[in-house]
């Protein structure tokens, strides 16, 4: 079942001086399985939005439903909500706490009462999910590479076998390859079934691999699509300055030059691919052909 | 003709907790000139030594062996220490951590204080410095209010308030969003072309590394790599094996050369692409 969002307002400090409105009148819905990036300027309410999944955030007023869940009102049942959705808070690996990193992971399936042989199970799951070598399992999370501390703290969560992961900048300070790794990561877990939501300033991470972007401004959905539709508004994210992905830059500038390629491209492959169209068609005199479709665009 | 360098590491090796069965070798042999005015790129994977190496340009670390030496000063001379640390000044990756001050005038004039500046000289050096910086209109504000970027610029007013040679920007950039992140690569840049400062931006952002002079490219603790981003990005070195990707711009070219287009090998910026597609295009 779906996560609604219906009418949602968020009030940090009401009724004192530091009142401030970090969601105003926010309505979406996600769907099962789906992959939804969640974009926007620093402090435009990215983050107070996800804390609302898991019930870390109640609405001030509005609905948040989680398949059968009100958040806020159905008091009784956060722990079974927190089963279902769990959140990966930026730099998760700073809240990395146990001696061993088998312990770290275990410590929420621990919680919730299941046996050791299942908490084992799990461990072994969620290290595998997240390519950690189970050999690390008896070492202090400390003595990780950044990476691993980063992918230990996410077996954490995964361990809980929750259907919904929310991530906020899961990428944020890994290296390019870290980076790569995790976006894969994130897939497997996605084609496992696994309804992902993400929350990212790597507006190419996002266009590599979300369904859906939702854009955060100033507390309201800015605006909501397919990736395409969404990194297809050049002027529209600009003027929340968001930038589309880089290789639509490129291929922006390449229009502007006279080359009459898309501009609506997510990766480097379709970039090429399309510009690689353009230039063959072109030395096989499909010169006017070209033409036009500039013009019809 | 070989100027003399600003910053000088000889046979540099380090290691964290030297002697102990857990001892790590950090950097093994660094061999590396810095000279004044220029704007250098230092890149590798998480864990290939690049903070290491920025604590040992200003004595915050000492080489296990080697020797780093600043404008001729040796980091291992302690009387030398408090100069050096002037000279090199370092911005940090969490803009957090490193704002101390109730106020952005407070935050730069706390190290001119301690530098014993007077106060007259103080009302004018910090809002200049601010000014530098793009920050000119928030004297007066609570560093807690600030952006990301807003913060990491006012942390470097503060050090370019003690007149420094040299500015190491230790994965400044990594927590702020593109807004901020491009806001502080302007600044650093002006400074670098304007007041000639030498500047050591070490980053994982291949789009940034790109616009230095040079890449000095780590891998497991060593120097892998010492070039001109174009000569780097040309493919002459397997950055992929060391964890690192080229540009957007140099990896469209390059797939466009596999798709079997003779597009120059070496391409970092959008504008050479541009070109070099467009001749392509029009040729008949």
């Amino acid at each position: 079942m779906p996560i609604v969002f219906e009418d949602v307002d968020y009030v940090y400090d009401p009724e004192t001086p530091w009142q401030t409105t970090a969601l105003r009148d926010v309505s979406l819905r996600i769907e099962d399985g789906e992959f939804v990036g969640i974009v926007g300027p620093t402090g435009s309410g990215k983050s107070t939005l996800v804390q609302h999944l898991n019930g870390i955030l109640k609405p001030t007023c509005g609905r948040v439903r989680v398949d059968d869940i009100e958040v806020g009102a159905d008091r009784g049942r956060m722990k079974e909500l927190r089963q279902k959705v769990g959140l990966v808070f930026q730099y998760p690996e700073h809240q990395l706490f146990e001696e061993t990193v088998r312990d770290d992971i275990a410590f929420g399936p621990k919680n919730i009462g299941l046996s050791e042989d299942e908490v084992q199970r799990r461990v072994r799951w969620a290290c595998r999910a997240v390519d950690l070598d189970e050999q690390i399992l008896d070492r202090s999370p400390f003595e990780l590479s950044g990476g691993q501390m980063r992918r230990a703290a996410i077996a954490g969560v995964l361990a809980m076998k929750c259907r919904v992961l929310v991530m906020d900048e899961p990428t944020a300070g890994l290296d390019p390859r870290g980076r790569a790794n995790m976006l894969d990561q994130m897939r497997r877990l996605h084609s496992g079934g696994m309804t992902i939501i993400m929350v990212s300033h790597g507006i190419d991470d996002i266009a590599q691999i979300a369904d859906r972007v939702i854009v955060m401004n100033e507390g309201s959905i800015g605006m909501q699509g397919t990736t395409r539709e969404i990194f297809r508004r050049y002027e529209d994210l600009q003027a929340l300055s968001l930038q589309v992905p880089r290789t639509a830059q490129i291929m922006r500038r390449l229009r502007e030059a006279g080359i009459p390629v898309p501009v609506d491209v997510l990766t480097i492959n379709e970039a090429a691919d399309a510009l690689a169209e353009v230039l063959r068609g072109k030395n096989c005199g499909a010169e006017e052909h070209n033409h036009r479709s500039v013009h019809s665009r | 003709m070989p100027e003399t360098p600003l910053i000088e590491m000889r046979g540099v090796s380090y290691s964290y907790r030297r002697g102990e069965a857990a001892e790590v070798a950090a950097l093994q042999d660094i061999d590396l000139q810095i000279c004044p005015g220029e704007f250098v790129a230092v890149v590798g994977a998480n864990g290939s030594g690049k903070s290491t190496l920025a604590k040992l340009m200003n004595a915050l670390l000492l080489p296990t062996e080697g020797e780093v030496s600043v404008s001729g000063l040796s980091t291992l001379q302690e009387e030398y220490r408090w100069d050096i640390r002037r000279k090199v000044g370092m911005v940090f990756q969490n803009p957090d951590n490193q704002l101390v001050s109730t106020t952005v005038e407070e935050e730069v004039a706390f190290g001119l204080e301690n530098i014993g500046i007077p106060t007259d000289e103080m009302r004018q050096i910090v809002p200049e410095m601010l000014g530098d910086v793009g920050m000119g209109s928030h004297l007066r504000d609570e560093p807690h209010n600030l952006s990301g970027g807003q913060k990491q610029r006012v942390a470097i007013a503060a050090v370019l308030s003690m007149a420094p040679d040299c500015l190491v920007m230790d994965e400044a950039t990594s927590m702020l969003d593109p807004q901020g992140r491009a806001d502080v690569l302007d600044v650093t840049r002006r400074l670098c072309r304007e007041r000639g400062l030498a500047v050591i931006w070490i980053s994982h952002f291949m789009e940034e590394a790109a616009e230095a002079d040079r890449i000095v490219v780590l891998n497991r603790g060593a120097v892998a790599a010492d070039a001109a981003p174009r000569h780097l990005f040309a493919g002459a070195v397997e950055l992929e094996d060391m964890g690192l990707d080229t540009p957007a711009v140099t990896q469209l070219a390059g797939e466009m050369r596999s798709r079997g287009f003779s597009i120059p090998a070496g391409i970092t910026e959008t504008d050479e692409l541009v070109r070099a597609i467009c001749q392509l295009y029009l040729k008949t």
